[in-house]
């Protein structure tokens, strides 16, 4: 045998089971399980790390526990008096927008903006509580039992203190750019990149779990705020890239890269998410029921026009909502572009298209999620005036509602 | 891997803790890190149980914030360690002294030929690496059927390019002699 067909050979054998190639079923079901066992490994080291207040709590119970150190209580009770203020703004960071606890959780930070003299940790602190307000919003959606109208008040004012407040960062990031810091700017920008992706990720979920009530009233809102932060992502990763081309700020071209794509692959989800609810929308058999003029006053309200062009909110509802139901398509063509544009290492290029994409995606999005709303509301609105009308068939009216529900959500 | 590119990215992700890239990385090193250890301990159960701690055992090494350098040779390694500490504890249960530096002579009686449905040669070649020592059928297996290169290898079993070399050509000289005794 020679060298040749020796080594043919041994490239043959990996092919078989007793070559060392392992069964399939087993590769696919260890991947799962290794899965599952990672995950909670990661949420677990956050959640450690994030909850202070519970350190607090389980380090002074087993102190107490142990006998030879119960005289410790008394000076612990002292400690604990003192740190009743930590102790307080911890209880209120758990607090939503409308809660008596909220206003603490407001003020303590702005007490801690106040404390923070440095220029970009004050900034990195600012997204840190926008990071904050974005949680809440995810919370508020999650709760369906409350008053619709409330809760819309309450996730809007979320959402415009975080287009204010990300807006601000933004700035500062800018203002800090131009004093010329070069270290100190890339790491800033870095953490304002990294930020923004996570805000950008909770209010696309937090969007998509609002009840339909909700939905219209703050679209807007939404919109806004999450065009604003991507807006600010999109600045940070700028301020990375253009620092990278200066070729002495240490960044790595694979870090670029990793930046870029994750914007990208950001856009792509979203992209995918805008284009199934566009379909589900449109083929909502409700869709036919509903005046034009309703559908064009709700994305009058949160459409740009420069994004979605107004020709295209004309004819019937559902001509109107397929131009706008076109558009993933038109996003997701940009995006292949900024992909093609990170192959050739041309980021400047690939941060405009991203750029693009994102206010295509958010517009149709907000679009999408307003004009579903203004429907549902509408059904909702008809059926209980249906059910105030003595009736002897109140039960299918109740089971066609419900089914009208589920189709529109 | 598409590309070292493309690895660059992946292995910055593995390293953020990015559970979705590491189940990419899996993907692309199961294959490998089994046949690996499959051919230390040739049994599917324990290479499949030894396998499973490795990607485990590299996760918990990547959350603890461990310093790695080169992935590829890291992961080698836990496997390799793993390796070790399964004969150990196998040679405590059979109270038996083994070397832990004498690992490489430890499964030379594997019988790699089980009654598998495969054609006369590849028989033979299977039947002569059943014959080498660990550390000649560790660096075939890298070479020919891990597809690694030399400089892989080197990081892999912490051998200067040129010693990897050596080894392979004696590795395979003795390779072609066991065939041919056949």
């Amino acid at each position: 045998m020679s060298n040749n067909e020796l080594r043919k050979n041994l490239g043959k054998l990996k092919d078989l089971e007793i070559g060392g190639r392992p069964q399939g079923s087993w590769v696919s079901a260890n991947r799962d399980i290794l899965m599952s066992q990672i995950k909670p490994m990661s949420v677990a080291s956050r959640e450690e790390s994030s909850s202070t207040f519970s350190y607090y709590v389980r380090y002074f119970s087993s102190v107490l526990k142990n006998g030879v150190l119960k005289p410790v209580g008394a000076f612990a009770v002292v400690v604990l008096t003192m740190l009743g203020y930590t102790a307080m703004s911890s209880i209120a960071s758990a607090s939503l927008p409308g809660d008596a606890m909220y206003p603490i959780k407001t003020a303590s930070e702005q007490v801690q903006l106040a404390l923070t003299f440095s220029a970009d940790q004050k900034t990195a602190l600012q997204m840190d509580f926008i990071g904050r307000r974005a949680d809440e919003i995810q919370t508020l959606a999650k709760q369906p039992d409350q008053n619709p109208v409330a809760q819309a008040k309450k996730v809007s004012q979320a959402a415009k203190t975080i287009a204010q407040d990300v807006k601000t960062v933004k700035d500062s990031l800018n203002k800090i750019s131009a004093a010329g810091d070069k270290d100190g700017i890339v790491q800033l920008a870095k953490t304002i990149d990294t930020k923004t992706l996570e805000v950008g990720q909770t209010l696309a979920t937090a969007q998509k779990d609002l009840p339909a009530e909700v939905k219209v009233n703050v679209a807007k809102d939404m919109k806004d705020a999450i065009k604003t932060n991507d807006d600010t992502g999109v600045t940070a990763l700028t301020v990375i890239v253009d620092n990278y081309k200066k070729g002495d700020s240490g960044i790595s071209d694979a870090e670029v890269t990793s930046r870029v794509a994750d914007h990208i692959k950001t856009v792509e989800n979203n992209i995918a998410t805008a284009d199934q609810a566009a379909k589900t929308l449109l083929a909502a058999p409700q869709i036919s029921n509903v005046s034009t003029t309703t559908i064009v006053n709700v994305l009058k309200t949160v459409v740009d026009p420069t994004t979605v062009s107004t020709s295209s909110v004309s004819n019937t509802a559902t001509t109107t909502l397929q131009a706008i139901a076109e558009k993933p398509q038109q996003a997701q063509n940009i995006i292949d572009l900024a992909k093609d544009s990170v192959e050739k290492k041309d980021f400047g290029a690939a941060l405009t298209q991203i750029q693009e994409s994102k206010n295509i995606v958010t517009d149709v999005t907000a679009g999408v999620q307003a004009v579903s709303g203004a429907i549902q509301a509408d059904i909702n609105a008809s059926s209980s005036a249906k059910t105030d009308v003595p009736s002897t068939s109140t039960t299918s009216t109740d089971q066609k509602s419900s089914t009208s529900q589920s189709t529109v959500k | 891997m598409k590309s070292p590119f493309s690895d660059k990215i992946l292995f910055l992700k593995i390293t953020k803790l990015d559970p979705e890239a590491y189940g990419q990385f899996y993907d692309l090193y199961i294959e490998k890190i089994y046949r690996f250890i499959f051919f230390k301990v040739n049994s599917t159960t324990d290479a499949q149980d030894l396998t499973s701690e490795t990607f485990l055992k590299l996760w918990q090494c990547l959350k603890e914030g461990k310093e790695i350098k080169n992935l590829n040779s890291f992961v080698y390694t836990i496997a390799r360690n793993l390796v070790i500490d399964f004969y150990r504890r196998n040679a405590r249960r059979e109270q038996e002294t083994i070397d832990q530096e004498e690992l490489n002579k430890i499964p030379d009686e594997t019988d790699f030929l089980q009654k598998q449905d495969v054609d006369a040669q590849l028989q033979g070649v299977l039947g002569g690496l059943d014959k080498l020592k660990d550390e000649y059928r560790e660096v075939i297996v890298l070479r020919f059927l891990n597809e690694l290169s030399i400089s892989e290898i080197s990081g892999v079993l912490g051998k200067s390019g040129g010693s990897v070399r050596v080894l392979l050509h004696r590795a395979m000289k003795t390779l072609k002699e066991s065939i041919n005794e056949q």
